[in-house]
């Protein structure tokens, strides 16, 4: 018994003494790496096109439209776990927006220049590119809510509407997120700040497990290196610090947000509950989301930690379309686009209930 | 500024749990902390300032509360943290006894570090989804930044304005300038762009309805030239027959 626990012991030692080894040899990892060309800028907006990898892509463009709350690249982190790789294999031809990091001049940029502003620009470069009416508009977290927005304001913009891990009804005790959002002075945080800093928001992240994000997270990469000096194991530990890097950049690559927009989203929807409600206006225009009449695709995860499925269930019956389809897949909030369902299920899936619609 | 009650102090009963005692005599002396100062300093902050610098002093005399507020904050949920820091420690402490069977040595830092992980985490999660704690935050947040806030305002009275230098407020106002302009300009280039499109429609509009006109009027000249042509023709023909029948009647 004491002899195993020796080994063990002896095993972790080495683990960590090698995994220090390798880190400080600083890996070359990179991120994004899908070939893209900027096609549209605005601000610190930039549209990306992602090179098509079919002779005859799919007639309907799709517009990807990410939260601003860290950056666009979780959808491309590397190259076999990549939602833009695996759409653009399937046919379609794709577009993101990347908002870019807001700086203090941008601090008055309101959630009605985000919404009517950045996303309505890019969908019309994209409509005059294809010579088309209409685009596929597919939103991820926040930008999940923000297409949610936009379909119902410029409806005849959307032909389908895809939704992934997106909140439209904010009242919930499910996520510690929307408990403690409820209970934070917005106005003072925003007035002082202006810009909010990503660090802050990064910081009550990381406060909804901290032990195991903190602590473990580390503990778990040591615990996966190979302390064999062979190929296979050097390829191994190669592989793992890079995809384990690539996470850990996406993780604290936060942007600051812009005060304004951060202060309506915050109020309106984390604290009102306006969206779902219709109340919700953008520079005087309220949002029906019975205007949104086109096919919804909308897509959950079933241990999300941020966006609890009670979130996004709400939205297919708060709009009129007919043809409308609700998933829950069995991973989490980051899983769902980097997990192994991610490659294998959910952007399968995506891609066929989009190929009989476009 | 945060009221103490007394109710809170009798609350705070000292228990006779070793683990409680050391957190209880923090509640205890920090309670007597603020009840002293709300008789003492805390009334003292309160009179109105006079005199040549009123105005300043005013301004600096708000500071104070406004840290004790802060400070008051911190201390309350750095207490509510402590209470269920050792309430986790407890129970992994308990925890640790049942699932070693009371085996407690180095070789099972694996499992200790497994209790030792979900307890904590367990704990906190529990206490995290309170209103206790979602409560706490809110407040600290506010006074951090009604702190932070009085903090700018005093280093760009005191500092940044006597020392000829920009301030957060003023840049802020460019700022705002700023995006104010930039929204005029990006709708104006919106409307020329309407514009301009609108006008480009309607000279193709106008080319295609001059081409309509030159077609007409090349269909028409080409109708004259054909009508031209055959009557040139039937002249022709005319002239052929009247020299044929000269013909006939001259032999």
């Amino acid at each position: 018994m004491n002899q195993t626990n020796d080994i063990n012991l002896n095993n972790d030692f080495n683990k960590f003494v090698k995994g220090i080894e390798i880190l400080m040899k600083s890996p070359d990892f990179s991120v994004g790496t899908t070939p893209s060309e900027i096609i549209y800028t605005e601000d610190k907006m930039r549209l990306i096109h992602y090179i098509p990898v079919v002779e005859k892509p799919n007639p309907t463009p799709i517009l990807v439209t990410y939260a601003l709350v860290n950056r666009y690249y979780i959808l491309d982190l590397q190259p076999d776990k990549s939602v833009i790789r695996k759409l653009l294999s399937e046919g379609f031809d794709l577009y993101v927006i990347d908002w870019g990091y807001p700086s203090g001049s941008d601090r008055y940029i309101t959630l009605d220049d985000y919404v009517n502003g950045y996303i309505h620009n890019s969908v019309n470069k994209i409509k005059d590119i294809h010579k088309t009416d209409k685009i596929t508009l597919l939103g991820v977290c926040q930008g999940g809510t923000f297409a949610v927005m936009y379909s119902a304001l410029h409806p005849n913009n959307v032909m389908n509407l895809v939704t992934v891990v997106s909140p439209v009804n904010f009242d919930t005790d499910k996520c510690l997120l929307n408990i403690w959002a409820k209970n934070l002075d917005i106005d003072k945080i925003v007035d002082y700040y202006g810009i909010v800093p990503g660090d802050l928001l990064n910081a009550g992240f990381l406060l909804l497990d901290p032990f195991r994000l903190l602590i473990d997270k580390y503990i778990g990469l040591f615990e996966r290196v190979e302390c064999g000096e062979d190929a296979t194991c050097k390829l191994i530990n190669e592989e793992n610090i890079k995809n384990f890097l690539r996470m850990e950049k996406w993780i604290f690559d936060s942007p600051d947000q812009a005060g304004e927009a951060f202060r309506q989203f915050m109020k309106d929807c984390y604290q009102k509950n306006l969206l779902i409600k219709n109340e919700m206006t953008l520079n005087g225009k309220t949002i029906n989301l019975k205007n949104i009449n086109m096919p919804l695709l909308n897509i959950m995860a079933q241990y999300d930690h941020l966006v609890s499925n009670d979130q996004s269930i709400p939205l297919n019956d708060a709009v009129s379309s007919v043809d409308k389809e609700l998933l829950i897949f069995p991973t989490g909030h980051i899983g769902i686009f980097v997990g192994s369902k991610s490659q294998k299920e959910v952007c399968p899936k995506i891609a066929e209930w989009l190929k009989l619609r476009s | 500024m945060e009221e103490k009650s007394s109710e809170k102090q009798n609350e705070r009963t000292a228990s006779a749990d070793p683990l409680k005692t050391c957190l209880d005599s923090t509640r205890e002396f920090f309670d007597t902390w603020m009840s002293t100062y709300q008789s003492t300093f805390g009334k003292l902050s309160q009179i109105p300032a006079f005199g040549p610098i009123r105005e300043k002093q005013g301004k600096m005399m708000k500071g104070f509360p406004t840290y004790v507020n802060l400070y008051t904050t911190w201390v309350e949920s750095n207490i509510n943290f402590q209470t269920v820091f050792t309430d986790a420690m407890k129970k992994t402490y308990e925890k640790m006894i049942t699932e070693t069977k009371g085996e407690l040595t180095i070789e099972k830092y694996k499992d200790f570090y497994k209790i030792w992980l979900e307890t904590y985490s367990e704990t906190l999660k529990e206490f995290m989804k309170s209103g206790h704690f979602a409560n706490d935050m809110g407040k600290l947040m506010t006074h951090f930044m009604d702190l932070q806030e009085y903090n700018k305002e005093m280093i760009e009275e005191n500092i940044l304005k006597p020392g000829n230098l920009p301030t957060k407020t003023e840049i802020d106002e460019i700022n705002k300038e700023l995006y104010t302009l930039r929204k005029t300009l990006k709708d104006l280039d919106k409307k020329i762009n309407e514009i301009s499109k609108n006008d480009e429609i309607s000279k193709n509009d106008e080319i295609s309805k001059n081409d309509e006109i030159s077609k007409n009027d090349e269909i028409s000249k080409n109708d004259e030239i054909s009508k031209n042509d055959e009557i040139s023709k039937n002249d022709e023909i005319s002239k052929k027959i009247d020299a044929q029948s000269e013909n006939k009647r001259s032999t």
